[in-house]
């Protein structure tokens, strides 16, 4: 019976949305229903293209009504109108008009008109929005946001102990020990060849990646680098994060060069070679996540150019190998990724709410064992190169890059990987971290960013992406990098981006953080605790589960609507046209851009931003019974965080169905 | 004379008999060799790391961790759960690197005076030789 209970509870959110999401389709159905061109007055809807928008950018239109869209071209360069869902994309020619329908939108909601035709580096962002009303699915999104924080709320003031949304969170899978599959991972982990045999690939489709930024299709979305790097990679490496840690750096190929020039070993391990480094210890007031996170924010700063424009992604490449290799070079082991990698600063930071973590099965044993090979170095693996001071002891991920060094070095075999609940080491690690500032605002630039490049990239609001372009229609390889000089205008419109971004991430979010952490804390009545020394920074760690799902959403909504472009770029990476040539038998590898249920989006979205939303409710709750030892404080702290964390769950909502 | 003290001697052979040599059986294949043969690539390491000038304290470390492992190889294991075992070996293994250590400091770096001790201190190690009082 309390099995049942649990499981009930923990889909809850889930059929709540599917629910609702039948409701809408069904009811539209009997509410509206169609109405035929010859009963029903045809309304004309103006619409211009340009690039790389649409005016009017959101489009009110009443369920059942008949539409004909009338599209008056660019001047400059010719597009496509798309909708959600219809099964045309219609060609609008440079200074031409053409006329679609009539369409009758039967179902109430939000589909959005896209350019189905590459016009440009935005071009995969050129749209717009059809609100057909009334929008009471956006009524219900709102109202299921509400329904999952109460729940929520309801289930931890019953005070679940060590629990996740009703999984006990000390129960772990030895994956190295699963009968079968356990012992191959076990070898294969151990074998020393396994880093380059990983990152070897990679760095072959690395080599692609700098060859087409540099010298290929100045367009993004017909570009290799911008199509695998910032759709197909972006989405992977979110969902790894999730599923499988930090993946991503054990095969990434960016800090290896440096580390095989240092070592000058490519995989052995060979003590006798003096390093090719000058083994410095990095200065320990700059060893946090500060560096890398402000170098996450300071990439976001330009992201709409980093994105689509080819030589950009590329330059910021070279730059990272480069300052890798320095790094390397000066610094022992790994200190580029520790606090330059802007990846490693989201990675490390929500690997925290993976499923997977490298732990050690048995810490005493760790602990007496004096030699501690994954600390020294043995024969079968370097030191840590990730300079985690204790790989025996670890108990957060934010500085485990899942290199295995400790898995081929231990001669005890205590470290393993583990699989177990998100949250497992969340309040635990929180409440040791009450001064660690730094992975503080990693939480809120993530977790802001996550929402607000839904709100720009998938969003009508014109203004907001041109802004963050500068205003420049053109795409850049190295051979035209003079185009993207801004004029002074839009160099401006950039600087109310850059404070936007920086501002909402750096400064507003925290501060409203900040004042609810103080209501929660009163609210609790933890008089003895300070706000800004012992609680805040603790609360913040909600946000590593709730921005991962937001990123989650985020980065599904861009390959589901954009596979095509980097699974067309593998047989031309370059964007020269190699489909098109004899010489390349690859012709099956170009798809046409068919995004896959655009309309149904909202509803696969939000399903996931609710479990972020209950995660990091429960988050909350776990870290509070730590911090207080109370089970009625931790529950009216967290009854207040909740209302800070539903209400960014409303505002998602707003934003993809408002 | 030997390398490493009298102590040191009489625990290292304790504890190799303990962990590494009652394992290898008693049949005609364990000759002296084969028992001496982690202890002849830990001596046979240190000597390199002197010679390429590398840091003392961290060697001697992993001289320790590489005797360990060479008695796992030799004994047909990848791994123990015994950390009494491996924290015995090592240590033993790391204290007689830093005897040999001190030793090449004293005479230079001299190879065939370090494989003179060497082979004094294996004899002492097998029991072959009376280790001096």
């Amino acid at each position: 019976m309390k099995k049942n209970k649990k499981i009930v509870l923990a889909t809850l959110p889930l059929a709540i949305i599917i629910l609702l999401f039948a409701f809408t389709q069904f009811s539209a159905v009997s509410i509206f229903p169609s109405v035929s061109a010859q009963d029903s007055e045809v309304r004309v809807i103006e619409v211009k293209a340009f690039q790389f928008g649409w005016e009017p950018e959101i489009i009110h239109v009443d369920a059942g009504e008949q539409v004909i869209f009338r599209v008056e071209g660019d001047n400059v360069v010719g597009h496509g109108f798309y909708i959600d869902g219809r099964d045309f994309m219609m060609y609008v020619p440079p200074l031409e008009t053409v006329e679609v329908g009539p369409l009758v939108f039967d179902t109430p909601g939000k589909l959005k008109v896209r350019c189905s035709e590459t016009c440009g580096p935005l071009h995969p962002f050129m749209i717009a929005d059809i609100i057909i009303e009334p929008n009471f699915p956006f009524a219900i999104f709102l109202l299921s946001a509400l329904a999952v924080g109460a729940i929520t709320v309801v289930y931890v003031q019953r005070g679940p102990k060590e629990k996740m949304l009703g999984v006990p969170l000390d129960k772990e899978i030895d994956l190295l020990r699963v009968r079968g599959i356990g012992p191959i991972l076990k070898r294969a982990l151990q074998w020393r060849g396994i880093h380059f045999a990983l990152i070897w690939p990679n760095v072959v489709i690395f080599m692609i990646v700098l060859a087409s930024g540099f010298f290929g299709n100045p367009t993004g979305n017909l570009n290799f680098s911008v199509g695998v790097v910032w759709i197909l990679w972006l989405t992977a490496v979110e969902y790894l994060i999730l599923f499988a840690g930090r993946t991503w750096c054990t095969i990434c190929p960016l800090p290896a060069f440096g580390e095989w020039i240092a070592r000058r070993r490519i995989y052995g391990v060979h003590k006798l070679r003096k390093p090719l480094s000058l083994d410095r210890k990095f200065p320990k007031y700059l060893d946090n996540m500060w560096g890398s996170g402000l170098g996450f924010l300071g990439v976001s700063l330009v992201v709409p150019w980093l994105v689509t424009r080819p030589w950009i992604s590329s330059l910021l490449f070279i730059v990272l190998i480069l300052l890798g290799v320095g790094f390397a070079l000066i610094f022992t082991r790994r200190y580029f990724c520790r606090v330059i990698c802007p990846a490693n600063s989201y990675i490390g930071y929500h690997a925290n709410a993976s499923f997977l973590a490298v732990r050690s099965r048995d810490k005493s044993i760790c602990d007496k064992h004096l030699a501690k090979e994954c600390m020294r170095g043995g024969p079968k693996g370097y030191a840590c190169p990730w300079v985690t001071p204790y790989p025996g002891g670890l108990t957060e991920s934010t500085w485990c890059g899942q290199c295995y060094e400790c898995l081929k070095s231990c001669p005890l075999d205590t470290m393993t990987l583990k699989y177990r609940m998100i949250g497992k080491d969340i309040a635990n690690m929180a409440v040791l971290a009450k001064r660690r500032f730094g992975m503080a605002w990693m939480g809120f630039i993530r977790f802001n960013l996550g929402i607000f490049y839904e709100l720009v990239f998938f969003g009508s609001f014109w203004a907001l992406k041109d802004w963050g372009n500068m205003g420049i229609i053109f795409g850049v390889n190295v051979f035209n990098i003079g185009v993207l000089t801004p004029s002074s205008s839009a160099f401006m419109g950039w600087i109310v981006w850059a404070t936007i971004v920086a501002g909402v991430s750096l400064f507003v979010y925290p501060a409203i953080f900040y004042g609810f952490t103080s209501i929660a804390k009163m609210a609790a009545g933890a008089k003895n605790l300070s706000t800004k020394n012992d609680v805040f920074v603790p609360f913040t760690y909600a946000l590593a589960p709730y921005g991962l799902f937001i990123w989650l959403a985020f980065t599904l909504n861009l390959i589901l609507v954009n596979w095509a472009y980097p699974i067309s770029r593998f047989s031309d990476p370059m964007g020269w046209g190699w489909e098109s040539s004899p010489l390349i038998p690859v012709e099956g590898l170009k798809f046409a851009w068919n995004p896959i249920a655009p309309e149904l989006l909202p509803y696969i979205l939000m399903p996931i931003v609710l479990i972020g939303l209950a995660l990091a409710i429960n988050t909350t709750y776990n870290i509070a019974y730590k911090l207080f030892g109370d089970q009625r404080m931790a529950f009216k702290s967290t009854a207040v965080m909740s209302i800070l964390h539903t209400g960014m769950g409303l505002f998602f909502a707003w934003v993809i169905i408002g | 004379m030997p390398l490493i003290d009298d102590a040191l001697l009489k625990n290292s052979r304790e504890e190799m008999e303990k962990y590494y040599w009652s394992k290898l059986g008693k049949g005609s294949d364990v000759t002296a060799e084969s028992k001496l043969k982690p202890f002849s690539e830990m001596t046979d390491y240190v000597y390199k790391a002197w010679n390429a000038g590398l840091d003392k304290k961290s060697e001697t470390h992993y001289a320790g961790a590489l005797l360990f492992d060479f008695i796992l190889q030799c004994t047909g294991r990848r791994f123990t759960s015994d950390v009494v075992e491996a924290n015995a070996i090592t240590e033993i293994g790391r204290k007689m690197a830093d005897q040999m250590w001190n030793q090449l400091d004293a005479s230079k770096g001299d190879l065939s005076a370090y494989n003179n001790m060497i082979s004094e201190t294996a004899d002492s190690l097998l029991g072959t030789k009376k280790a001096k009082k």
